[in-house]
């Protein structure tokens, strides 16, 4: 097998990641995740920690927020992203109000809700994994709290999750990730075009597509580079190679098999897209371990 | 308040087997009209499963007629629906339901759907009138639940009053029951047999030789024996089967059955 | 103090949600021991009826008052045909039913994903229930969880006055006492049983218009939430409305008072654990009905 793209969540990723070890097989996984990993045989083409959750803390600060109240789902990304949080948090003198997990699945918010009312945050930052993040929503509006008083910022809410929970819910609410499919440029007016020529006018493109569709392009200029389908000349030959993305430039580092990327952060409209409201200005350099940022050394 | 038609019921080789058992193997027997028919037996012998059989409650082969209908094949509320009454071994009202709501289901039984949508006020005559047979017209609006276990009874045998039955099938209706209890039910059947056929499970001798007309006795599925009380417990056959030996019929055992 | 009575209706509300999802089995399950694993399918039944009425009737709040009584006809139908297809053959057979109406359950999500798609779908809520009531001191009671609330009270009142005072009630409460002795009284009983499950499914799809207002509208909503129902009944007791009332409301305010206590999943142990000791207490749930069974 040259090559498999896929995986969804990170448990599904930790799952298969030594069996792809003992093969010597190659993985492209799509999704941003919590970071702190860096296997020699996957390739992370969504986000890790610091280009999409540490984008999203400093977007946070820029607007003034000193407190933030933690919601996430009880596994492991949410757990781990919000060890960090905190970690940026003390570090950058701002306040974690309260911290709360709903088991996967759970669909029942009235009390982290309550909570969340009652500790007078600046914001939110959101880890919720699914059909919880419907459920949050809808409770978060029905207790009164806006997007304007209090936002909540999302890394787990694309557009086609837009779609299902409903803008009445999630118009002004924010997200972090690395692509909407408003994000201006050539190559994503091509990419949308042809997605939805394909798949419906009415279906959205979202940043994992995104990321799994880059994922495709860059093993191709990996195996044309080593002019080989053999793993470890891929892998070899993996730094460097660059992609015009829909979501801009993109680069694989080659030590860490992550790459470079766009932080974005966006508002949710009306409409069910995202537009930008920050992006940082260049791509960043994919760093799992956070070794750059002096608060995160406690952390691995 | 009942058909002004007194039917006879008719046994034909009806036969019921349960994985490979069989419980009634292939009984005949013929009640006339107005009758009031004792069914005997030891333990298994195949009584309850008879009536379970007439009633449509289990499946059989073979023919059992009421007056000119067939009941075998029949779903079971259709056979209740001509006419055919049974009681349960155990007291079976609808406990949590009144005295009158229990009469009201069993006279009800046969109304049309399009009346069910509005609720019904007042007590219809013949509920009324199988209050007053059976006794209970003082405790209408009492739960079933709470009365005594003879009264419990006789609101059974009211409800296939009400339920204009022809044919009662009564499955031990004196077990439990006091003296006077004993008394006043054997009047009751001899009240209601004056336009009714009546077929009864009993164990109680006492009660048998005081009410029955005629006796048929099963044993292992079979008729072992039948005729008049007299004729019956005479017979040496009945006698071996209750005892082991031939002796007097007169002190079998009361035991029920399962 | 706003903290606590806020979380107070907050297990409230939880309640209300469990009854309203749980009222239909405790008719299915509860009175005629079905086991029916594919309810929480016609609870999805009720909210995609609540999307596909929103693609015609826009007005968010017409569509809404609209897909009561049309999910109830849809739930409702369905569980009769699964009635008359397949649970009507397997009755005494408890676990034959089980896995086929698993099966049922599975089938009919994989017919919602070919339909509507895999991902969650929206529906639009009326702008006045999204909105909340400001009591004094801060607190304030979601609109959509007073909704709620009101529709399940006014479900089990409903329910309670059909079986006490109609004919129809008499009947299924009757059947549900004593088949045999219902069947020898002239009760068709199977038709009983089919109007029974007509109404308990029915009940399963106005749960599912419900729940559009709370969670999510997808292929797996109801699998999420059959567990929860079947412990109801089964807490509350087999054959009794009051039964499942009272547990629903006591689990909500356990589980909301256990969240606020402690976290969402240790609260979520905890009512489990209170669930199994209260089972080895009193294995027949909390209320029992009298039948010839258990005489």
């Amino acid at each position: 097998m040259a090559a498999v793209f896929g995986c969804w969540t990170s448990a599904s990723r930790k799952a298969v990641k030594p069996v792809f070890e003992k093969n010597k097989a190659l993985l492209f996984y799509p999704v941003q995740y919590e970071g702190l990993e860096q296997s020699p045989y996957i390739f992370y083409t969504g986000a890790t920690t610091n280009q999409q959750i540490v984008p999203g803390l400093d977007y946070l600060k820029s607007q003034g927020v000193k407190s933030v109240y933690l919601v996430g789902s009880d596994y492991v990304f949410p757990r781990t992203a919000n060890k960090i949080i905190k970690a940026y948090a003390a570090a950058n003198g701002m306040t974690v109000s309260g911290e709360d997990y709903a088991p996967l699945g759970s669909t029942e918010f009235g009390t982290i809700v309550n909570k969340v009312k009652s500790s007078g945050a600046d914001a939110v930052f959101n880890t919720l994994n699914g059909d919880s993040n419907v459920a949050f929503f809808k409770e978060y509006k029905s207790a009164g709290l806006t997007a304007a008083a209090m936002p909540v910022v999302s890394v787990s809410i694309a557009e086609e999750e837009v779609k299902g929970i409903g803008t009445q819910y999630l118009e002004g609410q924010l997200t972090a990730w690395n692509y909407y499919q408003t994000t201006p440029g050539a190559a994503n007016s091509k990419f949308v075009a042809a997605y939805k020529a394909k798949y419906g006018a009415d279906k959205p493109t979202s940043d994992p597509m995104e990321a799994a569709y880059v994922g495709v392009y860059l093993w191709k200029a990996m195996v044309e580079k080593a002019g080989a389908f053999d793993v470890e000349k891929v892998r070899a030959a993996s730094d460097g190679i660059t992609f015009d993305a829909p979501e801009g430039l993109v680069t694989v580092d080659g030590k860490t098999q992550h790459i470079a990327k766009t932080a974005r952060i966006g508002k949710i409209g009306a409409d069910g897209l995202i537009t930008e409201v920050w992006n940082s200005g260049k791509p960043v350099e994919p760093d799992p371990y956070l070794k750059t940022y002096p608060w995160a050394s406690g952390l691995s | 308040m009942s058909d002004e038609r007194l039917d006879g019921l008719s046994v034909r080789d009806v036969r019921v087997s349960f994985d490979g058992f069989t419980a009634v193997d292939g009984v005949s027997l013929e009640v006339p009209a107005g009758d009031i028919r004792f069914l005997i037996g030891p333990n298994g012998a195949g009584k309850t499963t008879l009536v379970d059989a007439i009633t449509g409650l289990v499946r059989a082969t073979g023919s059992v007629r009421f007056g000119d209908e067939e009941l075998l094949g029949r779903a079971v509320h259709r056979i209740s629906r001509l006419g055919i009454g049974r009681t349960f071994q155990t007291s079976s009202v609808f406990e949590e339901l009144s005295v009158l709501q229990n009469l009201d289901i069993a006279a009800g039984a046969r109304r049309g759907w399009a009346t069910l949508a509005r609720r019904r006020r007042g007590i219809p005559d013949e509920v009324a009138a199988a209050l007053e047979t059976i006794g209970l017209a003082g405790r209408a609006e009492h739960l079933a639940g709470t009365l005594a276990h003879g009264q419990k009874q006789w609101l059974e045998i009211g409800m296939l009053l009400v339920q204009d039955a022809r044919l009662l099938l009564l499955d031990e209706p004196v077990a439990g029951m006091s003296h006077e209890e004993r008394d006043a039910t054997g009047a009751l059947l001899e009240t209601v047999s004056r336009d009714r056929t009546v077929v009864v499970i009993e164990h109680d001798m006492d009660f048998l030789r005081r009410f029955a007309r005629s006796v048929t006795v099963l044993h292992a599925g079979r008729v072992l024996s039948e005729g008049t009380v007299a004729q019956v417990q005479a017979d040496p056959r009945v006698q071996e089967v209750y005892l082991g030996h031939p002796v007097d019929a007169g002190s079998a055992p009361t035991g029920r059955e399962a | 103090m706003t903290v606590l009575f806020g979380q107070l209706f907050t297990g409230i509300s939880i309640g209300a949600v469990l009854l309203l999802i749980a009222l239909g089995l405790a008719l299915t399950f509860g009175q005629m021991n079905v086991i029916n694993m594919a309810h929480g399918e016609f609870i999805m039944a009720g909210a995609y009826t609540t999307y596909v009425l929103q693609q015609s009737i826009t007005g968010a709040g017409l569509s809404l008052v609209v897909a009561l009584p049309v999910a109830f006809v849809v739930a409702g139908a369905m569980g009769v045909l699964l009635e008359i297809l397949l649970i009507r053959r397997l009755y005494a057979r408890p676990l034959d039913t089980l896995l086929v109406t698993w099966g049922v359950s599975l089938m009919l999500q994989q017919l919602a994903r070919d339909i509507f798609g895999s991902p969650n779908v929206q529906t639009r809520a009326p702008e006045i229930l999204t909105g909340n009531v400001a009591l004094p001191g801060g607190l304030t009671i979601a609109n959509n969880r007073l909704f709620i609330l009101a529709l399940a009270l006014a479900a089990v009142a409903a329910l309670t006055l059909a079986l006490r005072l109609t004919p129809l009630g008499r009947r299924i409460r009757a059947v549900v006492q004593n088949r045999d002795l219902a069947a020898v009284s002239g009760i068709a009983t199977s038709r009983v049983d089919r109007t029974t499950f007509f109404v308990g499914s029915g009940l399963a799809g106005l749960a599912g218009v419900a729940l559009t207002l709370l969670g999510p509208i997808g292929p797996t909503m109801g699998t999420n939430l059959i567990i929860d129902a079947f412990l109801v009944v089964v807490v509350g007791g087999i054959g009794q409305l009051k039964g499942s009332v009272i547990v629903a409301f006591a689990l909500g305010v356990l589980q909301a008072t256990g969240e606020y206590l402690t976290t969402l999943s240790v609260a979520k142990v905890i009512v489990f654990v209170a669930i199994v000791a209260f089972l080895q207490w009193r294995p027949q749930g909390l209320f029992t009905l009298r039948t010839r069974s258990l005489a």
